[in-house]
């Protein structure tokens, strides 16, 4: 086993690795290359269609799903990988965003995934409007049986949700996360009465630095690959620079260093749950966080 | 601690820093980054003009401030809309809840700073301020004329200019020429591989020419430094 | 009808369509799967739009034009009724183009630590910055120069094409691990070009909020 895992939140769970696409261009001589928790990953596709990785030359545990290469790190999986039924719903288009390199803590991209607040400001005239900033109350429960959290009940006003929507309307949210760098959002679709899923697949290069994988499950008639790819990289393209300036890096999971508000329920509960699992691994911890609470350095 | 290049002990206890020319930072406008000894700043004015140094971080998520503006005579955080009062960097708006008002204690990390003599000084350290920054008025005629930035520690910065035939006035203060031309510079600690020079001359004489003999200072200066090429590693 | 080849996240797509804006011309965007597709560089692409297999790509009613800064000086010299975005002065238009031939360099530097930073692409990043840094130094001193003679712009008393070719992969070269804490001239006219009038922005640099 090459990777020393001691993090109890990395334990025994599933890190994506890379788009399946990439894997069939590759073999066994000429593998896909990518980097995981500090280290490289070689990764290809055996002759019957199964996952291969391997890190210096050792086998992980591996398996393709949803579209993606996924490695558990330790090779002893805590349980299944998250369900995802929309990935096999007739009718939806499934579309792979690409994977973006963001010099962040993978934590920090989970929890800009779970926040509405930032949409009058960071996604302007897009998920959100002046002067609608207000985030009212909702729901956040944790599935005991698959310890995943649930945020239900989100409500927000946009003026244009997504690239099939022409007018503002009222969006109504859920937000699931999964694993600490695997969350997903159901919105609702351009087709009435559905939702629209959107997987956000965030793989650890390192602590700092990540690749963000973007997956569609979406009902669309109308639009193009193109089009839908577009407004994704829109909308994370706004994120981007608000997610590489956070200083520290690194996601504070105690401590007084940040201070959250009542419409931040999601994004503490994810804090707290992911403190209680032990997650080190892009987390500050919590002697580091009163230090720089103390001192205000951005070391 | 006295290994060549660290702090003395009367710069623990704190010192006045020259950030940047008073006139690049506009009041109720200008959201501008500066930095000392590392510390990551954010400088801006409130609308009667008073200057405002502040820690470059929200206290929200750590997003940097340098990022907001200037609403409402409050410094605007990009991410979320907090705003932040002048002066007192109390956070007194939090969009998504319009009608509360935010916790007293929930503010934005200021540092003592004062504009004397065209500069904007912040005051890092310990010990409570020095009562104000010194005093270097330009002689009569004389104007800035920009800001140089040497790819090397303010330490090697020192050397070279002494060096050069520089004199050191005492604190940030230099005197010299360039060329025919008398010159000071206010030097900055910036970051531990980034000094920065604020050059004041006087008004005789081409202003290409004194901008070329600028550079040709600080070519100078990383010359004798033996200063790096820019870090081309991305560090946090 | 101009129709734009565009794709959200291209600095040199933003160009033309700040430029468009700023002109106040209508057009369509044609849109080209950038990332993760490298449509950019399909067959078809490349037989029909643009050979280079680069965006962006104009056609203005048949009229076809690539490369950013070329389309920035067919718009404004056929649209520009003031002549302000490229003024018929023979020294401005020298200056001018001096700083379009640097916009290319800038594309060939930030923009491209940008693209192996954020979308995976093969190519020696630290050359690509350590470009960048000398480009970045020289527009310093030339806007601090410009400054001390109570100028703001790369090329004349106003705006020009000069600046808005040069500016988007300065403002995104964070992106590309390029910091601009040493270039305190250069980081106030990024701060000055985002807050002219009808500033658009694109994904990555923000417009400003009304400051009232």
């Amino acid at each position: 086993m090459s990777f020393a895992i001691q993090d109890p939140g990395l334990l025994g769970s599933w890190l994506v690795a890379g788009p399946l696409s990439a894997l069939r261009a590759a073999s066994a001589d000429r593998p896909f290359r990518t980097g995981l928790l500090g280290r490289e990953v070689a990764l290809w596709l055996s002759d019957d269609g199964a996952v291969r990785a391997e890190c210096d030359g050792a086998p992980l545990f591996a398996q393709g799903r949803y579209g993606f290469a996924w490695v558990c790190p330790d090779g002893r999986p805590a349980r299944e990988l998250f369900a995802f039924p929309e990935f096999d719903e007739p009718g939806r288009r499934i579309i792979d965003c690409g994977p973006v390199g963001v010099a962040t803590s993978g934590l920090r991209v989970v929890e800009n995934f779970l926040d509405m607040a930032h949409f009058p400001y960071v996604h302007a005239h897009y998920l959100g409007e002046l002067p609608h900033t207000e985030v009212t109350p909702y729901k956040v429960d944790i599935d005991a049986a698959t310890d995943e959290i649930w945020a239900t009940d989100c409500r927000f006003w946009q003026p244009r949700s997504s690239a099939a929507h022409a007018e503002g309307s009222d969006a109504a949210y859920v937000y699931r996360v999964m694993q600490p760098f695997c969350a997903m959002l159901y919105k609702s679709s351009s087709r009435a009465g559905e939702r629209d899923a959107i997987g956000l697949f965030v793989q650890p290069v390192d602590e700092t630095r990540v690749i963000a994988h973007t997956l569609l499950a979406y009902f669309d008639d109308t639009s193009s690959d193109a089009e839908l790819i577009a407004f994704q990289h829109t909308i994370f393209g706004q994120d981007k620079p608000i997610l590489e300036s956070h200083r520290p890096q690194l996601l504070p999971l105690e401590g007084r260093l940040e201070t959250p508000t009542r419409a931040d329920m999601l994004s503490v509960t994810y804090r707290r749950w992911l403190r209680e699992r032990g997650q080190q691994y892009g987390a500050l911890a919590a002697d580091r966080t009163a230090a720089l609470a103390a001192t205000g350095s951005a070391a | 601690m006295t290994a060549a290049g660290a702090q003395s002990p009367a710069t623990d206890r704190g010192e006045w820093f020259p950030l940047l020319p008073g006139a690049e930072v506009a009041p109720a406008s200008d959201v501008v980054g500066a930095f000392a000894r590392g510390q990551e700043l954010v400088v801006w004015r409130a609308a009667d003009g008073t200057p405002q140094v502040w820690e470059n971080r929200c206290p929200h998520r750590s997003v940097r401030l340098t990022l907001g503006q200037v609403v409402d005579n409050r410094l605007s955080c990009a991410y979320h809309g907090w705003s932040y009062a002048a002066d007192s960097a109390r956070c007194e708006r939090i969009p998504a809840h319009p009608d509360r008002t935010p916790p007293a204690n929930l503010c934005a990390r200021t540092f003592t700073c004062a504009e004397r003599d065209g500069t904007v000084w912040a005051w890092l350290g310990a010990d409570a301020p020095a009562a104000e920054p010194p005093a270097h008025p330009l002689p009569p005629g004389w104007a800035p004329l920009r800001t140089l930035s040497l790819r090397c520690s303010a330490a090697m910065t020192r050397l070279a200019l002494a060096a050069l035939g520089w004199r050191h006035e005492g604190g940030a203060l230099w005197s010299g020429r360039l060329g025919d031309q008398p010159a000071q510079a206010l030097l900055l600690e910036a970051q531990s591989e980034l000094a920065m020079l604020h050059l004041r001359c006087g008004a005789a004489g081409a202003l290409r020419d004194v901008h070329a003999l600028a550079r040709q200072l600080r070519a100078d200066i990383e010359s004798q430094a033996g200063a790096a090429a820019p870090a081309t590693e991305v560090s946090s | 009808m101009i129709r734009l080849y565009d794709y959200p996240l291209s600095g040199n797509c933003f160009k033309v369509r700040q430029m468009l804006a700023w002109l106040g011309l209508e057009w369509q965007p044609v849109a080209i799967d950038f990332h993760p597709g490298k449509a950019h560089k399909s067959p078809e692409f490349l037989a029909r739009v643009n050979p280079r297999g680069q965006l962006p790509v104009l056609d203005d009613d048949g009229f076809v034009l690539r490369d950013a800064q070329a389309i920035l000086v067919y718009l404004a010299s056929r649209y520009d009724g003031e002549h302000r975005w490229y003024p018929d002065d023979p020294a401005l238009r020298g200056e001018i183009t001096l700083w379009l031939a640097t916009a290319d360099e800038i594309t060939g530097t930030a923009s491209a630590a940008r693209l192996h930073d954020a979308f995976g692409y093969s190519l020696d990043v630290h050359a690509a910055r350590r470009g960048a840094h000398a480009l970045f130094r020289l527009m310093d001193d030339h806007l601090a120069e410009r400054a001390s003679a109570g100028g703001k712009w790369l090329a004349g008393s106003h705006a020009t094409i000069a600046d808005l070719a040069c500016f988007p992969y300065v403002a995104l070269a964070p992106e590309g691990g390029i910091v601009l804490d040493a270039y305190p001239a250069l980081r106030r006219w990024v701060r000055d070009v985002r807050h002219l009038p009808g500033f658009i922005g694109m994904p990555g640099i923000f417009v400003p909020l009304p400051a009232a």
